[in-house]
């Protein structure tokens, strides 16, 4: 069989690859490493903050969210609840964002299951940090985020170049690393082997980025339609203590009635009772993030708008889509969900081995022509 | 082929691209302390061990135009009231005592950025308890001598 890239353009795609991925290297291996922590924060926040845990962690929840907002609203010394966020995993209690007094926001955690309320936590957190120095380098938005999502290009570039400079590249699924020889070459193995089988996951994180990249350079979908009266910001703290369970009830009562197959993830209530409560979740459409599912409803009741992911304009999905492929929390709550990110998290550490790999193989290969160079009489 | 040799050649295969990396990577962590860990620990504050007391407010009496403030601390319970003095970018240490409560807690007070204030209680225990609050503007008034 004649292969299908001449030798120079081999030679020239390998000095691309080897360029980016050793120049970049440091850089590129931190943004990989902080994002593959990221796919697990929750996890990882779970672990060490008890005040998230339910215990123990049974099926049905017990408590609506309006009697767990009561419960909430009892501990929030005064400040504003801004949010609810009740996770698909049952092993999570319910988070609820407080804005305090003098606009610090803190998380408030309630056992949906027992009603108990299990503590504060603050609002920088595990995730937050691997959020924003994966997503943007804690610099701000619009500097950070096309630094990083530029390097969807360099896994563009490194993936092209590293399929066309392995030559029969489909053939190495099941070669196995020659563990017997020196480390250059097993290193090399395991670098080829590792790569074939993390194409779909590198071609992936490499497409969302470009997106995200093009996102943050002005190709931003439309905004997702609201009704025209929440587009007004309401004065802050204007009444919002009068807000009670009951009212946050009846409105998710009003948004499952709406959209009978949605499954309330969040809710976000306005600093003013005259605008409405947004309730947010997963229904039928696939790969959208909460805000594609939302039911605008009234405290007392009234529905004021929704709109469903299947809605959606082509431009809006691939948004929509972008999240959850690159984060891996398509696969939704509970354990097959746990599942995929503990798979996204498994491959976001192969891909890291990738990249501190290649340039071990790099280091190992150019110091060995070295030590040659120096063993040749001048 | 040492371990050393491997990570020189890669260094110095780096060039200047090695500064460029570590420039942003340390941009990232050095930027992460002003992204804020939280200075919310107030609201978890725990029972003081052994006093049956929690502050729960701190009054200030501030001139808006002055560096110089009295800061007052209320126990939960109808504890005493301690005066003091302080300019707003120190640490004061007062020794406060809560009603119903034989165990003396020093109480440090400093003023973390104009209009907030962060206490810090150390119980029995030895652990300091954080919280902080927005001081509340009793009323403008000179600042004592």
């Amino acid at each position: 069989m004649t292969d299908p890239a001449p030798p120079r353009l081999r030679r020239r795609l390998y000095g691309w690859h080897s360029w980016l991925g050793l120049k970049l290297s440091i850089y590129m291996a931190f943004v990989l490493v902080t994002g593959t922590f990221a796919v697990l924060s929750p996890e990882i926040d779970w672990l060490l903050n008890h005040e998230m845990r339910t215990s123990p962690a049974v099926a049905e929840e017990a408590l609506s969210l309006g009697e767990q907002f009561d419960v909430a609203r009892a501990h929030a010394r005064g400040g504003r609840i801004e949010s609810i966020g009740r996770r698909g995993d049952a092993w999570f209690a319910t988070e609820f964002v407080v804005l305090t007094p003098w606009q610090e926001r803190v998380r408030l955690w309630v056992d949906p299951y027992s009603g108990e309320f299990l503590g504060y936590t603050g609002w920088f957190n595990v995730q937050r940090f691997l959020r924003q120095t994966h997503r943007h380098l804690m610099l701000p938005v619009q500097i950070g985020v096309p630094l990083v999502s530029v390097l969807g290009i360099v896994l563009l570039v490194s993936l092209v170049s590293g399929l066309v400079v392995y030559r029969g590249f489909w053939r190495g699924f099941f070669k196995r690393p020659r563990w017997s020889r020196k480390p250059r070459v097993w290193l090399g193995d395991l670098h080829r082997l590792v790569g074939v089988w993390s194409l779909w996951f590198v071609a992936l994180m490499a497409l969302t980025s470009v997106w995200y990249l093009v996102e943050s350079l002005g190709g931003r979908a439309p905004p997702l339609p609201r009704p025209a009266a929440t587009e007004a910001v309401a004065a802050a703290g204007a009444g919002f203590e009068t807000l009670r369970g009951a009212d946050v009830d009846a409105a998710v009562a009003t948004a499952t009635a709406a959209m009978p197959d949605l499954r309330v993830r969040a809710v976000r209530l306005p600093p003013d009772p005259a605008e409405p409560l947004t309730v947010q979740g997963q229904a039928s459409a696939v790969l959208v993030r909460n805000r594609a599912n939302t039911v605008w409803a009234d405290a007392g009741g009234a529905i004021r708008g929704s709109v469903r992911g299947e809605a959606l304009n082509l431009h809006q999905r691939i948004s929509e889509a972008a999240d959850p492929l690159h984060f891996g929390t398509w696969g939704g709550g509970g354990l097959p969900g746990l599942g995929v990110r503990v798979l996204w998290f498994l491959f976001g550490a192969l891909m890291s081995f990738l990249s501190l790999g290649g340039i071990l193989i790099y280091g190992s290969r150019i110091a060995a022509k070295l030590e040659r160079d120096q063993r040749v009489p001048a | 082929m040492s371990e050393r040799r491997v990570l020189a050649t890669v260094w110095s295969g780096m060039g200047y691209w090695r500064w460029v990396c570590l420039l942003l990577v340390l941009v990232a962590l050095v930027l992460t302390p002003l992204a804020g860990p939280s200075r919310a620990e107030w609201l978890a504050v725990p029972p003081l061990a052994g006093s049956g007391s929690l502050p729960v407010a701190l009054e200030s009496r501030c001139r808006a135009s002055s560096d110089r403030c009295r800061w007052r601390l209320r126990v939960e319970g109808g504890g005493s009231y301690r005066w003091r003095e302080a300019a707003s970018d120190s640490w004061t240490v007062v020794e406060g005592r809560a009603e119903g409560s034989d165990r003396v807690q020093p109480i440090s007070l400093r003023e973390r950025r104009p209009g907030r204030i962060e206490v810090c209680t150390t119980g029995p225990s030895g652990r300091c308890a954080r919280w902080n609050t927005r001081p509340v503007l009793l009323s403008e008034q000179s600042p004592q001598a």
